[in-house]
């Protein structure tokens, strides 16, 4: 027996009406955030989702919520209904809900938006919440609740790396950092790049995403470049970042720069369908399409580009009935250079091979015609489990005109994100104002 | 069912690098798993691997959990499958690691060697480039 594939779409349409997010930055050291957990930033990123939408909590009828390292942190299993409590859903003898986690590494809270989606589309709910949270720098157990401490770079490390396949990867010692610098070194060779030119590149997004996060005031990071290469002595910014000394080479040619800033945070969004978007005051977006393909490796032949992000921007588009160049912006995962490079020219978003040329001439800035990460990319602060959700947050921001300093100028309408978990899991999500 | 995994790194320790054999697809399957990767077919048997592939790419840096840096490949076994492994490089200098970049779109001839992990527990798959290939 086999059956005709069909074109894929939303039972009915669903808005997103409420975002909401916490600060980014270490529970352990940022001003505003001490001593906080996944609860309170939970609470923090949902309370500002309900009242964004313009809707009591007690409305609210599933919660999903993306975690990804909670047990590792906090030693916690089944968090949906601890933070149902801490979302005022109550639970208990008078209030009963639906509270699920959706666990898939850096792709958690995508996947929690996107199971939150498909349940509103399908008729089973009317109203949820979704997003993500992690505490990702910082750990405290039941014998001292709500007292974090730093986690050593090797605890969190060992973490982390319970996104490979522990059964192979691990003891293969197949690293996600080393894979990603197999796809620029493609891309480089492919496009005839020079190892310089293919710095250069990578300067240019670390230069683009600094001066978008600068004007964050979420991001953890929103120093300005120029003044840190100043403060180390350096004139130039390029400089700056070629010294071995402040910017040594992690796992060539990738520099400790160009790695994701990790830190804590959470981000949440009200999910609504289209038809009761009326009953509440929050301005609706629409979300439009949403795609994701699973890849074990993220290997290839031709590793400049990678099949499981092509295909999922082709199912993202298809059911969002847009084309690449519809999108007016873009929110990512850019987990270092090469997952911002690739996924770019992979979604359509820039041509091929000219990534390196949009960066340098201003196009992915929050002023240009085709903005990058108005928020400043992982280079301003990533909070696994919750980035997808951030780059919602964000997103629903911008098409709504309310991004404040880092307000797009481009007259956004359509905007993509893509999420990516462990370099093999991409999720796109299209939306439109 | 076999338990796969156990039996695959019982043969690791002992030498032999073993993969699965499809019945129904004739596609072999590594690592090997219980279903072949490539029709879901449950009629798979072991088959003792080549060993031999060729390098599409090579990556250089350290190992964040144990500090040891190393050379990545990814490789082409003759078998067919794409596979990550650590390639034994005795004579790179990882002072100069943008050296791999000529590593790298050589599809140089590589050799499977089954050597301990990085980390000093158990073994891995690793390869070697062939001289004068």
């Amino acid at each position: 027996m086999s059956f005709a594939r069909r074109k894929k779409d939303l039972a009915r349409p669903v808005d997103i009406i409420g975002v909401g997010a916490s600060q980014l930055g270490m529970v352990c050291d940022t001003p505003g955030m001490l001593n906080m957990t996944t609860r309170e930033l939970w609470s923090w990123a949902a309370s500002e989702a309900l009242n964004d939408a313009g809707i009591s909590a007690t409305e609210v009828e599933a919660l999903f919520v993306g975690n990804m390292i909670g047990e590792h942190t906090e030693g916690q299993y089944h968090l949906p209904y601890v933070l149902a409590q801490w979302t005022g859903l109550g639970l208990g003898q008078e209030s009963w809900r639906s509270a699920v986690r959706v666990e898939a590494a850096c792709a958690s809270s995508s996947q929690a938006i996107r199971q939150a989606v498909f349940a509103v589309a399908s008729g089973a709910y009317d109203v949820v919440i979704a997003g993500g949270v992690e505490v990702n720098n910082a750990k405290w157990t039941w014998r001292n609740p709500g007292h974090p401490e730093k986690m050593s770079n090797l605890d969190r490390v060992q973490a982390i790396y319970g996104h490979y396949d522990q059964g192979w990867e691990m003891p293969q010692s197949a690293m996600l950092d080393h894979i990603l610098s197999q796809w620029l070194i493609a891309y480089a060779k492919r496009y005839g790049l020079s190892q310089s030119e293919l710095q250069d590149a990578m300067d240019a997004r670390l230069v683009s995403n600094c001066a978008n996060g600068e004007r964050n005031p979420k991001a953890y990071w929103n120093r300005s470049l120029e003044e840190v290469a100043a403060e180390a002595g350096f004139k130039a910014v390029s400089d700056f970042l070629r010294s071995p000394k402040y910017n040594p080479t992690t796992c060539w040619p990738v520099r400790r720069w160009d790695a994701p800033r990790r830190c804590d945070g959470a981000a949440a969004a009200i999910i609504c369908a289209s038809d009761l978007t009326h009953c509440f005051s929050g301005r609706p977006i629409h979300y439009l399409g949403t795609g994701n393909i699973m890849q074990t490796s993220g290997l290839s032949d031709d590793m400049w580009t990678q099949p499981f992000i092509v295909k999922s921007g082709q199912e993202a588009f298809d059911m969002a009935g847009v084309s690449p160049e519809d999108i007016d912006l873009v929110e990512m995962y850019d987990y270092g250079p090469a997952e911002y490079i690739i996924p770019l020219e992979d979604l359509g978003v820039f041509q091929r091979g000219e990534t390196a040329k949009a960066l340098s001439t201003g196009r992915t800035l929050f002023s240009g015609d085709k903005p990058v990460n108005c928020s400043g990319g992982t280079s301003c602060g990533v909070a696994v489990g919750a980035i997808g959700a951030y780059c919602l947050f964000h997103l629903v921001k911008q098409l709504r005109g309310e991004a404040g300093g880092c307000r797009s100028a481009s007259g956004s309408r359509t905007g993509l994100i893509y999420d990516c978990g462990a370099g093999r899991d991409a999720v796109i999500h299209i939306l439109g104002g | 069912m076999e338990a796969v995994l156990h039996d695959f790194y019982e043969h690791l320790k002992l030498g032999e690098i073993l993969g699965q054999k499809c019945e129904d697809c004739g596609a072999v399957t590594f690592p090997p798993r219980n279903l072949c990767a490539r029709c879901g077919s449950s009629k798979t048997r072991w088959v003792k691997m080549s060993g031999k592939g060729r390098l599409l790419y090579a990556s250089a840096g350290v190992h964040l959990m144990t500090g040891i840096p190393f050379v990545l490949g990814t490789v082409r076994l003759d078998e067919g499958p794409l596979v990550p492994a650590v390639l034994l490089e005795d004579d790179f200098d990882f002072s100069r690691p943008e050296a791999v970049w000529d590593l790298n779109a050589t599809n140089s001839l590589v050799q499977a060697e089954v050597v301990q992990s990085l980390s000093g527990e158990g073994v891995l798959v690793a390869f070697r480039r062939v001289r004068n290939s």
